[in-house]
């Protein structure tokens, strides 16, 4: 509940600054329209259901690519610290991998993949399986040699190790990390959605502007950008329910 | 430089191997293989080269400016947490944000020069320093904010002297991502508001469906981002010997 | 907790797969349309909704993308079986090694009334015809597109190279407020970008030029349909077909002014007033074409430095009757 009023409150500081910067008039409006003008067209698209549409899309986007990459970066990052030649072999590929830009490498991928599914899943990837991995092997490369060798001076085997101790320890930097994931799969799906052009937000912003319609541009930004507050509910949601003892134990009184 | 690492470099070697392969499978221009690629880098070299000094000078640039502004507000939200709470909707709101969409408001301030493109690589490159600057000061230690109090240091001097270095390793992978999606938007932005730079070489190639032209582009944007990756980690094991040292 | 999750995942998982299968027609021959959100393709759009394609036995599914280019990309992949844009992209993809070939031309440009395609600077800048672009910054909306040819042929015809002005690549939409704000000098643009900026008083809008080439007396193809040649080869009578849809639809929406209008309202989404000044594009002597019909723009393309010549029209093409 107190998120959501934290949302609520975010979204009106965002709509006060730009309707200060409509006021100001440093741009014409009919290219800075007023949050008026942005909220009638938001209200347009929401009574005629394309809105809905193209919200449910997107997410659902966001939310299985977000998953599917995670869970693939943190595997990742698992068998790199299970298997130290892996783990080197692998950061070639991912440093070479990791400075591409997706807005260069798809308009490519198109002739491969088409613009179907295979398209999202290859794009959603490409960007987001990287801070979950990369965070992932940072965290579970320094976890605290004391833990470690109570935990082996208890008896632990290799796997058990990382299950009873590297794993939880390195949490919450995961987590950090897939949460910065969240938003980049969401510009991921964004911009798949530009280019295969069926449905989603994305699509509408491209297919707005297309008609010079400015207000619905910048309404369903707005939209774009809460669902990221969204996916982010979803993930601190998840963090808390694994990493819930080290949130509590970091809490401290101000 | 240690003794070279065959077993992992057998790892790139094969997926090397692996694309060269579905390339001759596949026979088609649309899908050329690492010896086209290879090919076309020798003939685009000149151009490619030409064009990335703008691109890196402006990702040089939006980085600064990141770093200079998102270190200290991560450090300070980190510190004064019921500030930071608030905006952390607004910071993932500001997040989400995708280039293209954002391009074209940034234009509306800013024209279709450099300043356009370095606001963006900036807005960018802030998000994984805010956001790992913020969560690293705010879990600092407890034990460390004992230490801080016993010694009566101000909250200033607290942010400055534990806060800081006590993030400074988490900093640092916010900022080695920062860099990557600098450059990374550095390109998305020339292909946006296309004047000069490697995006513009990579759009060409793309609408004259040159694909290993293309790829020559994005191997040369690899091979940088590469080079870039290696010395920040360089620095950093200079700079955070100590997270090392001790964690090793 | 855990189950719920599942179900969670399930269902969006249903939900994403759900929306992208469309329903089909066991009889009917199902066409996949790629395209550019661009005026030529309304007599489809709006073919479709009266139900003009299933009469004739296809089934269409439109998938609008953001550039020529990238249509071009969409039919190499096998995602979409006809693609509309300008003659541009499937020609360089054509030079490429796409199997792709050009079947039906949708609009042409005659001088002096019948142009799509505009040159425009604000007042602010200064410039009042192409020589005095020099220098300024002018704006396209793509690399190797449409409007770069454009901009190219106007120069020359003005005694000027593409190196005499510092272009920016703009999509269409961004480049009213560029314009407004100095950002560029000029611009090549379409409708209904084109209407707007004229309506633009702030602006004061000079048009330098029009239409693509300098040189329209002949008329000139500008948008078409195109499909690879496997699937022309195998579809031969879907794409007479298409062209009978496509006709019949065409001379609908000619007749009557509002219709007209309102599609342009009810498929391109523009704004009512914006869509008053929408014309759409024609071809004089029918939409089948030939060699000799691309072969103008071939060579401007050649005399412009986009291409290397010489090209043959006829390799570009199929003809098609309807």
């Amino acid at each position: 509940m107190k998120s959501l009023l934290r949302t609520f409150v975010s979204v009106a500081i965002l709509l006060g600054v730009w309707q200060l910067v409509y006021i100001v008039g440093i741009v014409p409006e009919k290219y800075f329209p007023s949050v008026l003008s942005l909220l009638a067209a938001f209200w347009q698209m929401l009574m005629s259901g394309e809105l809905a549409k193209g919200e449910l899309m997107t997410f659902s986007r966001a939310a299985l690519g977000l998953s599917a990459a995670s869970l693939l970066g943190v595997t990742l990052a698992i068998l790199a610290d299970l298997y130290p030649v892996f783990g080197r072999g692998f950061r070639y590929i991912s440093d070479v991998l990791q400075p591409i830009p997706p807005a260069a490498v798809v308009p490519m991928a198109v002739f491969s993949l088409g613009l179907g599914i295979k398209l999202y899943a290859f794009v959603i990837i490409l960007v987001t399986v990287w801070p979950a991995y990369m965070n992932g092997v940072a965290a579970l490369s320094s976890v605290s040699p004391v833990q470690l060798a109570a935990g082996r001076s208890l008896g632990c085997s290799r796997l058990e190790l990382l299950r009873h101790i590297k794993l939880p320890a390195a949490m919450p930097e995961i987590f950090t990390g897939i949460r910065y994931a969240a938003t980049i799969a969401l510009i991921a799906v964004i911009v798949s959605e530009m280019l295969a052009g069926r449905d989603g937000l994305g699509f509408m912003i491209f297919k707005k502007a297309f008609a010079n319609r400015t207000p619905e541009v910048f309404a369903l930004m707005f939209v774009v950008a809460i669902n990221g507050v969204a996916l982010n509910a979803l993930v601190n949601g998840l963090r808390w329910l694994v990493t819930g003892w080290h949130i509590r134990m970091m809490e401290r009184t101000e | 430089m240690k003794r070279t690492d065959v077993l992992g470099l057998s790892v790139p070697l094969v997926a090397l191997i692996l694309w060269q392969a579905m390339a001759l499978l596949k026979h088609s221009p649309l899908f050329p293989g690492p010896f086209e690629v290879a090919l076309a880098i020798g003939s685009h070299f000149r151009e490619i080269a030409g064009q990335l000094g703008y691109t890196l000078m402006r990702a040089a640039i939006g980085f600064a400016i990141a770093v200079a502004s998102m270190v200290p507000l991560g450090i300070f939200l980190g510190r004064f947490h019921k500030i930071g709470r608030l905006l952390e909707p607004v910071i993932d709101m500001l997040a989400t944000l995708p280039p293209p969409a954002v391009v074209p408001l940034v234009m509306l301030f800013t024209g279709t020069g450099d300043a356009a493109k370095i606001v963006v690589i900036a807005y960018a490159a802030a998000v994984p320093l805010l956001m790992n600057t913020y969560e690293a000061s705010y879990s600092v230690h407890p034990m460390m904010n004992r230490v801080a109090r016993s010694l009566q240091l101000g909250k200033f001097e607290t942010m400055l002297h534990v806060d800081l270095p006590a993030s400074l390793p988490m900093i640092a992978t916010g900022a080695r991502l920062a860099l990557a999606s600098s450059l990374l938007v550095s390109i998305t932005s020339e292909m946006l508001l296309s004047t000069n730079g490697i995006g513009v070489f990579l759009q060409r190639s793309q609408e004259y469906f040159s694909i290993d032209a293309g790829l020559a582009g994005i191997a040369f944007i690899s091979l940088t981002g590469l080079i870039i990756n290696a010395l920040m980690f360089k620095l950093e094991k200079r700079w955070l010997y100590w997270h090392y040292r001790e964690a090793a | 907790m855990k189950l719920s999750k599942r179900l969670l995942l399930c269902a969006l998982s249903a939900a994403a797969l759900g929306a992208a299968a469309a329903p089909s027609f066991a009889e009917n021959l199902k066409v996949k349309f790629a395209y550019l959100v661009a005026d030529s393709m309304l007599p489809a759009l709006y073919a479709n909704d009266q139900g003009y394609f299933k009469e004739a036995g296809i089934d269409p599914e439109f998938i609008p993308v953001q550039g020529g280019p990238a249509v071009v990309a969409a039919l190499a992949s096998g995602d979409a079986d006809v693609g509309y844009a300008a003659v541009v992209p499937p020609v360089n993809g054509h030079l490429k090694g796409l199997p792709i070939r050009i079947f039906l031309h949708l609009g042409e440009e005659i001088a002096p009334d019948k142009v799509y395609v505009w040159l425009a600077a604000s007042k602010a800048s200064g410039i009042t015809d192409l020589k005095s672009a020099k220098g300024k910054k002018i704006g396209f909306n793509a690399n190797g597109g449409l409007c770069e040819l454009a901009w190219r042929d106007h120069l020359a015809s003005a005694g000027l190279k593409i190196e005499d002005v510092q272009p920016v690549v703009l999509p269409f939409p961004e480049q009213e407020a560029a314009l407004e704000q100095g950002s560029i000098d000029a611009t090549c643009t379409i409708n209904p970008f084109m209407a707007s900026i004229s309506g633009n008083a702030k602006i004061g809008a000079t048009v330098i030029a029009n239409g693509t080439l300098a040189d329209l007396k002949k008329p000139l193809v500008n948008d078409a349909l195109f499909a690879t040649e496997d699937w022309l080869s195998k579809h031969a009578d879907a794409a007479s077909k298409i062209a009978a849809v496509y006709d019949k639809a065409e001379k609908e929406l000619l007749a009557d002014d509002k219709k007209m209008a309102d599609a342009a309202v009810k498929y391109m989404e523009l704004k009512p007033e914006d869509a008053k000044a929408f014309r759409l594009p024609m071809v004089t002597n029918g939409l089948s074409v030939t060699g000799a019909d691309i072969q103008p723009i071939l060579d401007a393309m050649i005399r412009n430095g986009m291409q290397q010549g010489p090209l043959n029209g006829d390799d570009f093409v199929v003809n098609i009757k309807y």
